[in-house]
């Protein structure tokens, strides 16, 4: 069945070749359309002892599935894919096809072009995210209200949407992340202990015997932003592109940040992150 | 005794390996056989973790798309493996990636079926439960031992008491 399917389309190939050249980018739309729309139901079809096609259920069609939006590669993509068709599916009228063949119109030439195998295959390849992808205008912007979350547990889901681990396009080697905007910085609690005890050393002038060392509740009173951007930062990889993902990262003292005109998105620590928001109940607060 | 022509091939071949290298390496003969072996082997070992990366990648891809939808990439990987679902993580990935709605019906049977799970779970539960409950009551109404560690046959308690009445009613009779 494979080969018949693979036939056929080598048949279609070669009769758009053949005919003018007009006719041929239409066609080729059309039948890649087709292809496109058979491919939707060729997923079904690639589903064994499950329910028949016709019961899969109804899909709520909104414009937007998810809020992320597709990568600009991926709309240019030729959609020629070939899946094995199993068995029982419904057998495929080649008498008529044939018909249609003859029917057609063909001009000897001298050259016949033959089909790279290449061609065929490309759907075959894992989407790359390309530079298109990783410019400012693709990115959406969250906001953050830092007022009594967790740090710790707030700046790991900072460092994942900066990343861009939440995105079926996750790629480690490109920036495909969000910006993330903290506001009320000043506000972050740890729990247990931590607020006297936790440790922020710096060494200022590079020589030993000039270490600073301050409390977690000296540095909030002082630079509260430096506290969630360090926490990030650990969590964020090291090298080039990790500077990068933190320089998306904005950090503000207080409700008011200047990223209005963004329009940034309110990122909720709700269901699974909830633990985040959770009130500190040991420890000194 | 040098073999001048035979071994500028085998240098050739060689240097032409060690394009791109930094500094020195790319120029000079006993620094480019080093970089050379070492790139060669790394070659090798890499076309084996190069499928490992793919599906790390794969996964990571996956994971992210299915958390969209709120459930987790195992749960979902299991679930479409008892539903006999055959499609790899790499087309898994692209579905979710290019195929937003194909995917999402692939998520709406797994949920179907963790729904499904879930029911026969409670009904189990619900079942358990109301087996202690009876076993609670017929404590209660009986008197039976404090000592809750035993375990009570309730049937075997039923069979004595019938013994026991029948007993009686032979002896009265």
């Amino acid at each position: 069945i494979f080969f018949r399917v693979c036939s056929l389309f080598v048949m279609a190939t070669a009769l758009l070749h053949v005919e003018a050249p007009a006719k041929r980018m239409s066609l080729a739309c059309v039948a890649s359309g087709v292809l496109a729309g058979a491919a939707v139901v060729m997923v079904g079809l690639f589903i064994k002892d499950a329910a028949p096609a016709t019961q899969l259920f109804a899909v709520p069609t909104t414009a937007a599935m998810t809020r992320i939006p597709m990568a600009t590669g991926m709309q240019q993509r030729p959609s020629v894919v070939t899946y094995a068709i199993p068995d029982d599916a419904p057998p495929v009228d080649e008498a008529a096809i044939a018909e249609e063949a003859a029917e057609a119109v063909i001009e000897e030439e001298e050259e016949e072009e033959r089909v790279n195998p290449k061609d065929l295959f490309d759907g075959q390849k894992t989407y790359y995210p390309k530079l298109a992808d990783t410019q400012a205008d693709k990115k959406l912007w969250y906001a953050i209200d830092a007022t009594d979350l967790r740090l710790g547990r707030m700046a790991t889901e900072i460092a994942r949407i900066l990343r861009g681990s939440n995105k079926p396009m996750y790629h480690p080697a490109m920036d495909v992340g969000d910006y993330v905007i903290v506001y009320n910085a000043e506000k972050v609690t740890v729990s247990g202990n931590k607020r006297t005890q936790k440790l922020y050393r710096r060494h200022t002038t590079g020589r030993p015997g000039s270490m600073k060392v301050e409390t977690f509740d000296q540095l909030q009173a002082r630079v509260p932003e430096r506290i969630v951007e360090q926490a990030v930062k650990g969590m964020l990889p090291k090298g080039i592109l990790g500077r990068q993902l933190f320089r998306h990262l904005k950090v503000y003292k207080g409700p008011e940040h200047p990223h209005a005109a963004q329009n940034p998105i309110e990122f909720k620590f709700e269901g699974k992150l909830a633990k985040a928001a959770e009130p500190v109940t040991r420890g000194r607060p | 005794f040098r073999n001048a022509p035979a071994m500028t091939v085998r240098k050739d071949k060689i240097r032409a390996l060690a394009k791109g290298f930094y500094g020195r390496r790319k120029n000079v003969w006993t620094l480019q056989i080093n970089g050379v072996e070492k790139a060669l082997q790394y070659a090798y070992r890499d076309r084996r973790r190069k499928k490992r990366e793919w599906r790390k990648q794969w996964i990571q891809q996956l994971g992210a798309g299915v958390l969209e939808h709120g459930i987790s990439y195992s749960r979902f990987i299991s679930h479409l493996a008892n539903l006999k679902v055959l499609l790899n993580r790499k087309m898994l990935a692209e579905l979710a990636q290019t195929e937003p709605s194909s995917f999402r019906c692939l998520v709406e049977m797994v949920r179907d079926r963790m729904a499904e799970q879930r029911k026969v779970q409670l009904q189990g539960a619900i079942e358990r439960l109301r087996q202690e409950t009876a076993v609670e009551d017929l404590r209660r109404e009986w008197n039976l031992d404090k000592d809750r560690r035993k375990k009570i046959d309730i049937e075997a308690l039923l069979l004595e008491r019938e013994r026991e009445i029948i007993q009686k009613a032979q002896k009265g009779g």
